[in-house]
């Protein structure tokens, strides 16, 4: 039981510190890719309208 | 007997303050949003335009929600560290995915906006229509406890306890969720999903530490080592888990959840190409991790909690050991152990983290079955005479019709088995069929549309792991005179899928290959 109570004690470690990691990359890149996302959008909003036009 | 009656909760006014302009905000992204739709594409998978931190802070977002919290914690509470094992199956077979690109790298290549749209460029216009049903009806009823478990935990972290607060705050909840999911639809759904994905990491880290401060890790070890014995730690132990509900695990939590469950499918078809959904499973595979460690840590933290306000004997703990046998008071735990160990403001942000994890999930999930009887009911059916306008009518039509649903099976579905066991039963109906039909549809040529048909339909033999319809055709572990659960059940059924499907195809072949093009959008 106790060697049970190590490895997830273990486990729980780990897991808090690559998910900290994680949320802060994350964090930061999705800040940029939601920017980019609006933008990609709005083109391919401007390109259908030129084929409608076409 | 009212099981918070006892405790205060620390929320205050200021707490509320935060709530109400969080949510606020959320809704007016969600108006904001309304001015990027144009078309079906940009409602259902925002232009096919995520990269990749998007992609997997939105899956994340969609994924960590309050629900996946509080079934969770529910299990951390009931079952002690051996939960863990769930956490652990869902993030390495998430990883393996990731590596490999099962079933989902050669999904992304047909181009699909939806699961059923496979079906109908691999089988036929039939089996689209017919694989849509079933998994919207499945999903749907899958998402029948999800309002529950937003109401108790609403009501239980901010020390309501009028009866009927629980289904006050329902209502609050499916409308406020219905008013920008209709608006902004997936545009909407991945940036709200980002901004819950910040709070939300950033709360349970909070709170995590802030719970062992409280309470003392030698504590924690100690009462499960109290309450649960062996079994709270070893998941392979039969007096909790056992074998069949690890692999059970494994193929739901895992496999399903990354690869065939239609919100997670739909992250893999908004994804800008093939990298970026290898990319997005790898990085994700954390998030699915901890999504389960996480929260069942904190019922865990709540079990230690409880057992120090009043051992056995208590109303959590009854005489003769273990824990109270009651799915809603073992939900409440949570909650309840929040509201009373976290300072005012911070309690205010867990509760808008929580509401917008809340909402971040109903609103994907709503859209994704509004789009699939849309997209792969309706407009096969329908043909060409539907149009774009009237598409997005009916998505949102649809997303309301199942809002107003939710909330009916919410109150009067009785929840008689952990929520974690409803959701891993209910979403079986679906994914059970669709595994076999997706595996041997991608991976095998001979696969059929009869076989497909047959397999679809072998998922409602899951039904059966449902409680309350065990106990409609008297079919319990009483009746049977064995201990039948939900893990042989669901492991039954799925491998009862994969065997009509490939006996049915090779006894029933297709004539001639389906038109790649039949059925699709």
């Amino acid at each position: 039981m106790d060697a049970w109570a190590i490895f997830w004690a273990v486990v729980l470690i780990v897991v808090l510190i690559i998910f900290t990691g994680v949320s802060i990359v994350v964090g930061i890149g999705g800040f940029s890719d939601v920017k980019a996302l609006f933008r990609d959008i709005d083109e391919q909003h401007h390109e259908d309208d030129l084929t409608d036009d076409d | 007997m009212d099981p918070t009656q006892d405790f205060v909760s620390n929320f205050s006014a200021i707490d509320w303050g935060i709530v109400a302009i969080y949510l606020i905000a959320t809704v007016a992204v969600g108006i904001y949003a309304n001015r990027y739709i144009k078309n079906m594409a940009d409602y259902v998978v925002a232009g096919r335009s995520l990269k990749s931190h998007l992609a997997v802070a939105t899956m994340l977002g969609s994924e960590i929600g309050l629900v996946t919290v509080m079934y969770a914690a529910q299990k951390g509470f009931s079952n002690g560290f051996a939960a863990f094992h769930i956490g652990i199956a869902a993030g390495v077979t998430c990883f393996f995915i990731g590596v490999t690109g099962f079933i989902v790298v050669p999904l992304r290549k047909t181009g699909v906006m939806t699961i059923p749209e496979y079906y109908g460029q691999r089988f036929g216009k039939g089996v689209r229509v017919f694989g849509a049903l079933v998994l919207a009806a499945a999903g749907i009823l899958n998402m029948g406890v999800y309002l529950k478990a937003g109401g108790m935990f609403v009501t239980a972290l901010t020390g309501m306890t009028d009866p009927n607060a629980v289904n006050i705050v329902m209502t609050i909840l499916i409308a406020l969720v219905l008013l920008y999911t209709i608006l902004g639809g997936m545009v909407s759904v991945v940036i709200t999903d980002y901004i819950q994905f910040l709070v939300l990491s950033f709360v349970m880290i909070v709170i995590c530490f802030l719970a062992v401060g409280n309470l003392g890790w030698t504590p924690i070890v100690e009462t499960v080592k109290t309450v649960h014995k062996e079994a709270g730690f070893n998941p392979f132990n039969q007096d909790g888990f056992g074998l069949p509900y690890v692999i059970w695990m494994i193929f739901t939590f895992g496999l399903v959840s990354c690869a065939v469950w239609p919100t997670a499918v739909m992250r893999v078809c908004a994804a800008k190409d093939i990298s970026v959904v290898k990319h997005l499973y790898r990085w994700s595979a954390i998030g699915f991790m901890t999504r389960f460690i996480i929260p069942q840590f904190l019922g865990i933290c709540a079990l230690a909690w409880l057992w120090q306000q009043g051992g056995e004997g208590s109303r959590f703990f009854p005489e003769g050991g273990g824990i109270i046998d009651n799915a809603d008071e073992t939900l409440r735990a949570m909650p309840l152990f929040l509201s009373q160990i976290l300072p005012v403001g911070l309690i205010g942000l867990v509760a808008a983290g929580m509401l917008a994890a809340f909402m971040s999930t109903h609103d994907s999930y709503l859209l994704c079955w509004a789009a699939i009887i849309v997209e792969d009911v309706i407009g096969p059916l329908a043909g060409d005479r539907l149009t774009t306008k009237r598409r997005l009518f009916l998505a949102r039509l649809f997303i309301f019709l199942t809002g107003v649903f939710l909330l009916v099976w919410s109150i009067f579905y009785p929840l008689e088995q952990d929520m974690l066991d409803y959701l891993a039963v209910s979403g079986a109906i679906y994914f059970t069929g669709a595994f076999a039909v997706l595996l041997l549809g991608l991976y095998w040529k001979r696969a059929s549309s009869a076989g497909a048909y047959v397999a679809l339909a072998s998922g409602l033999f899951a039904l059966l792991g449902l409680q309350p319809v065990r106990e409609a055709l008297h079919l319990t572990n009483e009746d049977l005179g064995m201990e039948i659960n939900e893990a042989a059940i669901g492991l039954t059924t799925v491998t009862a899928s994969l065997l009509l499907m490939f006996v049915v195809s090779l006894l029933f072949p297709d004539r001639k290959k389906p038109n790649a093009t039949e059925g699709a959008s």
